[in-house]
């Protein structure tokens, strides 16, 4: 994780923005003069069989970002690079051929799963579009799938309405894994599943990734959830990346006021530690990407702002080898004293 | 019109009868006969709570939490619903055998409720004001200026800026996090006994519901009334609970102080449940042990034990009895065959912070391989 500089990444985000018109409407995107910033000129870099998880609230842009480098939605500015490729620049079949090598795994394990399709159809979907072997092979790659992603395969002519809410999100995870895609993104691949469901679906995508090498941008808003599968992590604010390091000094040495609260805030399964600790809480609401804040975007709710974090746009520093930082005044937050043992 | 407030009695003023507690759930049963079958959706729910405590009710989608609330709140729809035994008694007074009058005077006034989504829980056409005042004019007799007066008063308590202004509003002109502080004023309003909330913090993202627990928590201070947290998250009901009941398949499968389930919990499923959320790891990942398979369904539940199928350590017993509830001198109790076994209990129990000494060691805590449980 600390050696990212020797690797070559595998996607590479540079500058990337996306704006949306406030208005709907025909016209709305040539006259409408208010825009929603939901993505502000963030970077990053994956690298191969790595797991960047991306944390933030709702409305932070996180899953706009998956969207964007997935070309989902086209971003307004900004580069996504893909194997050194630009991804913003392809025409629709170079990117056809990209997502060959780039999968996405959904939320909603109900609404992502077309309720007319058996189960079989569902996960060979993805080789029948790239025109994947003949339908026997297809067939039994699903088969292997289904016997990989722990449901039984003979279950292939099955209905998603016949799965659990779990079995559904193996399914897709399944479909995602078919054509052995580079990078899948996940965009809250575990939100809405109970707790134990939720332990076998992320041991599972740990399993996958071990066996078949992927890497995952893993988006979420459990802190506990990204901090456990993921190597490195970047926190959002509001459009902006205010923080990205490994995360293992995210979660010891947070630098960044946001990232302090935010872990602060989470609730741990611990009474004795969760009575002691000592909590920041955020008064106040989100403001809304509509009408962002001048200067630093979280300086009305930051409980050390100043004069010049309402004026002044931090720059995103490197404030330890591999860990950066959007804040004017980043400081490590020793967060084992003040968890633990007070 | 003032309302005639004097055709019934304010429980809330009622003493206590010796003995009892001011919430009594006392072996409830309530099944819903539907076409397909009988949904044992609350299977012999036990607990008692006191003025001033929360009970933490923990417990996956389906195990019959949210149930239980609404039944004491009499919410359920009978039929298809039925109680099919057991009572509640709210200060000695049994609620089950109350009029639907009676129940009207209790709801909002005596026990008052938090919903988990407030974005549908609120009337998108009435003012904020009025939907907040809503209960003094029914129960107390305010006056339509009177209520709104206190709802101004009672917004401004639970910390929602310019409260003159946002009564007039409605509910789409605030926030997520805001309109759940419009519930907790709601149901503060009429000064209620008990305050059951069922997941009020789950549609809110974590800055937000470290807000609403700590305003909870400052609310129960003040006016000493019990809570009733529903969720599925340990970690609020860490923050939060007094006492904690884990329920399973519409059972109570433990049921004790919070220290009790976090540090000496005595049922397989409370231990399951506890490893297979991620820790706030410092030193070195853990892997999660998660349950294997899935709940079972309601309507078709084992013969055994209903945690049976899923538990790692289930034997011939469990697959064909029902396990009774092993009561130890303090009221801590799980319903498995083998919680007074004290061997089985030290060798199986999850690493706690409190066992280990200190917190994170980063020692794996997993099963071993045989002990994997098979599929429901």
């Amino acid at each position: 994780m600390t050696d990212t500089t020797e690797r070559t990444p595998l996607l590479k985000v540079e500058h990337l923005s996306k704006e949306f018109p406030a208005e709907a409407g025909m016209f709305a995107k040539r006259f409408s003069k208010r825009v929603v910033s939901a993505v502000n000129d963030i970077s990053f870099e994956i690298y191969p069989g790595e797991t960047f998880g991306l944390v933030g609230e709702s409305g932070c842009g996180k899953s706009t970002t998956g969207r964007s480098i997935m070309r989902l939605t086209k971003p307004t500015a900004g580069k996504v690079f893909f194997e050194g490729r630009d991804i913003s620049e392809m025409n629709k079949h170079e990117l056809k051929d990209m997502r060959r090598e780039m999968q996405f795994i959904f939320q909603d394990p109900y609404a992502s799963l077309n309720p007319r399709m058996t189960i079989g159809e569902i996960v060979s979907e993805p080789m029948t579009i790239h025109n994947v072997g003949t339908k026997e092979e297809r067939m039994e790659t699903v088969r292997e799938l289904l016997d990989v992603v722990g449901l039984n395969p003979e279950h292939i002519n099955r209905y998603p309405h016949e799965f659990s809410g779990g079995q559904r999100q193996r399914v897709g995870i399944a479909r995602a894994f078919a054509l052995k895609p580079k990078l899948i993104i996940c965009d809250e691949p575990v939100s809405a599943l109970d707790v134990s469901i939720q332990a076998q679906v992320l041991n599972l995508l740990k399993d996958l990734q071990d066996k078949f090498g992927t890497a995952y941008l893993f988006i979420a808003h459990d802190l506990s959830v990204v901090q456990h599968i993921s190597d490195r992590v970047g926190v959002m604010y509001l459009g902006k990346l205010v923080e990205l390091s490994d995360w293992k000094t995210l979660y010891t040495e947070p630098h960044h006021p946001y990232t302090q609260s935010l872990l602060s805030a989470v609730p741990v399964p611990d009474p004795d530690i969760q009575r002691t600790r000592k909590r920041i809480i955020l008064a106040g609401d989100p403001p809304s990407p509509l009408d962002p804040p001048s200067g630093c975007r979280f300086h009305t709710r930051c409980p050390m702002a100043s004069e010049r974090c309402s004026q002044d746009q931090p720059s995103f520093n490197e404030v330890a080898p591999g860990h950066f930082c959007a804040c004017h005044y980043a400081e490590p937050f020793p967060i084992k004293e003040s968890h633990i043992d007070l | 019109m003032k309302k005639d407030s004097k055709n019934y009695v304010d429980l809330k003023t009622q003493p206590i009868p010796e003995g009892s507690h001011l919430l009594e759930v006392d072996d409830l049963k309530m099944y819903f006969h539907t076409e397909d079958g009988i949904v044992r959706a609350v299977d012999g729910v036990s607990y008692t709570l006191d003025r001033g405590e929360t009970l933490g009710v923990v417990g996956e989608s389906g195990s019959g939490k949210s149930v239980t609330a609404m039944t004491i709140m009499g919410l359920i729809s009978m039929p298809p619903g039925k109680i099919e035994g057991g009572d509640v008694r709210y200060r000695g007074r049994s609620i089950l055998e109350m009029s639907e009058e009676e129940m009207q005077h209790v709801r909002g006034n005596d026990i008052a409720m938090i919903f988990q989504d407030p974005m549908t829980s609120l009337n998108p056409v009435y003012k904020i004001g009025k939907q907040v005042g809503e209960g003094l004019r029914l129960h107390r007799g305010y006056s339509k200026q009177e209520a709104l007066k206190r709802a101004t008063e009672l917004l401004d308590l639970v910390g929602i800026p310019e409260p003159e202004k946002r009564v007039n509003e409605y509910p789409h002109q605030f926030s997520g996090g805001m309109r759940q502080r419009v519930m907790i004023a709601m149901a503060l309003a009429c000064d209620p006994d008990i305050l059951i909330a069922d997941e009020p913090t789950t549609a809110l993202d974590v800055t937000i519901q470290a807000q609403i627990i700590e305003l909870m928590q400052e609310m129960q201070e003040k006016n000493g009334n019990a809570i009733i947290m529903i969720t599925h998250d340990l970690g609020v009901v860490a923050d939060m609970a007094d006492k904690i009941m884990v329920m399973y398949a519409g059972r109570p499968v433990e049921f004790g102080t919070a220290d009790q389930i976090f540090y000496e919990s005595r049922h397989p499923y409370t231990w399951g449940l506890i490893r297979s959320i991620p820790e706030q790891a410092i030193d070195e990942k853990k892997p999660l042990t998660p349950i294997h398979g899935n709940p079972p369904s309601l309507m078709n539940l084992p013969a055994g034990c209903v945690f049976a199928p899923r538990c790692p350590y289930a034997t011939e017993k469990c697959m064909n009895e029902r396990p009774e509830r092993v009561m130890s001198a303090d009221g801590h109790y799980a319903a498995c065959h083998y919680a007074a076994d004290e061997d089985f209990v030290k060798k199986n129990a999850p690493d706690t912070s409190r066992s280990r000494g200190h917190i994170a060691t980063g020692q794996p805590d997993v099963l071993a391989p045989e002990l994997i449980g098979g599929q429901a």
